[in-house]
């Protein structure tokens, strides 16, 4: 099963779903972080704010494919999309482990996934693209991801386009 | 001078970072007008703008994120940004930054601090320079006690020569830190604050784990 999270406009939700893909959207209705940690030391994994994005972490454990399309910001994922990725730490623990001899969390579920991410921006520089690449790789040895990759593109549209020729073959 | 410093923990009290931010106002409070801005307060972030507009350094704080800024660090940003363009405004800024984790390495607060040093990039303000904490988890929010200890020397100090570069409005390479202490000890201790959270909520270090289907 793959899980998308995206930031585009809904005109481009309905093209990105196929099979039994999870896709969550912006619908403008997501509870910001609020750094309570209780997803850890209270009630694991579960997310104190209601929404339709809290059970992500939980959702998390059943897929293979972890598909992220988001503006690319300064070299970070966009507010929206960094938001659910704020709000699904549960997914590991909050404890410690070395790998590729640095501290990180240790995996809560037995899944391994992959992490795809398209990032997309108008006029991108070579170091905010740096930086991005970073940034995934940074997120796929902490969640002990098995392989991931990042591709920029022009706009969203270009994403869509690519989306639309896998899917016809 | 005035600072405008915003504070990026997505928590409304007790943090490590408001507790870097109140002893950075410490240091800088004597010969400077410090306003501390919540970034996690969006109602007042049309007044956080005149703020920085009157001021001449920006110091950021805030917790590293999974590997970045946390996201509302972010929507701040991005909302200056578009405040900038809608107002033709150019600021004359130099912007700090600190960010602090709860890994032993600082260098893993690396790319949040090049995050923010694209921002300064992108809106035409300079980079002044980042400080990258590691074992964060391990400063008190409430007491002073880390900044005295053995393991926290090193970063006292930097911090204070910190303070220096921002009142000459200085520009230095970005500084990651680790604790003077071994990483296994680092680790247990860690372990041992996310048990005792668990313990204050009334669950058992098993029930820590568990996997919710």
């Amino acid at each position: 099963m793959r899980l998308i999270i995206h930031d585009l406009s809904e005109e481009y939700e309905k093209k990105l779903k196929v099979n039994n893909d999870m896709v969550l959207g912006n619908d403008g209705t997501i509870k910001s972080c609020i750094g309570c940690f209780d997803c850890w030391t209270k009630h694991p994994v579960l997310c104190c704010l209601k929404d339709k994005y809290s059970d992500n972490p939980k959702n998390m454990q059943y897929m293979d494919e972890y598909v992220i399309i988001t503006e690319c910001y300064c070299g970070s994922y966009s507010p929206f999309i960094k938001n659910i990725l704020d709000r699904s730490i549960s997914y590991m623990l909050p404890f410690f482990v070395i790998r590729n001899d640095e501290m990180h969390h240790p995996e809560r579920y037995s899944n391994k996934f992959k992490l795809t991410v398209y990032a997309y921006g108008n006029s991108l520089t070579e170091r905010e693209k740096a930086t991005m690449k970073s940034f995934v790789k940074a997120n796929a040895i902490n969640l002990n991801c098995d392989d991931y990759t990042t591709t920029f593109f022009q706009s969203p549209q270009d994403i869509i386009s690519l989306w639309e020729g896998v899917k016809c073959k | 001078m005035q600072i405008a410093i915003l504070d990026g923990t997505p928590k409304f009290k007790e943090s490590r970072s408001g507790y870097l931010i109140n002893h950075m106002e410490n240091l800088l409070g004597g010969n400077n007008e410090c306003h501390q801005l919540k970034l996690i307060r969006k109602s007042q972030w049309q007044q956080y703008y005149k703020t920085i507009d009157e001021s001449e350094v920006i110091l950021l704080v805030a917790p590293l994120y999974v590997d970045g800024l946390p996201s509302h660090v972010l929507d701040f940003m991005y909302h200056y940004e578009k405040y900038l363009k809608d107002e033709g405004k150019t600021p004359n800024l130099v912007m700090y930054t600190i960010i602090n984790c709860g890994f032993y390495e600082g260098i893993q607060n690396k790319i949040a601090i090049e995050i923010v040093n694209n921002w300064c990039n992108k809106i035409g303000i300079t980079k002044g320079g980042g400080i990258g904490i590691g074992a964060g988890t391990l400063l008190a929010t409430d007491k002073p006690i880390p900044f005295t200890a053995a393991s926290r020397k090193t970063l006292k100090e930097e911090l204070q020569k910190f303070k220096e570069l921002i009142e000459v409005k200085g520009t230095k390479d970005d500084l990651y830190l680790n604790p003077q202490m071994s990483r296994s000890k680092c680790m247990r201790l860690s372990d041992m604050y996310w048990y005792f959270c668990g313990f204050a909520n009334r669950l058992t270090p098993k029930k820590l784990y568990v996997k919710r289907q």
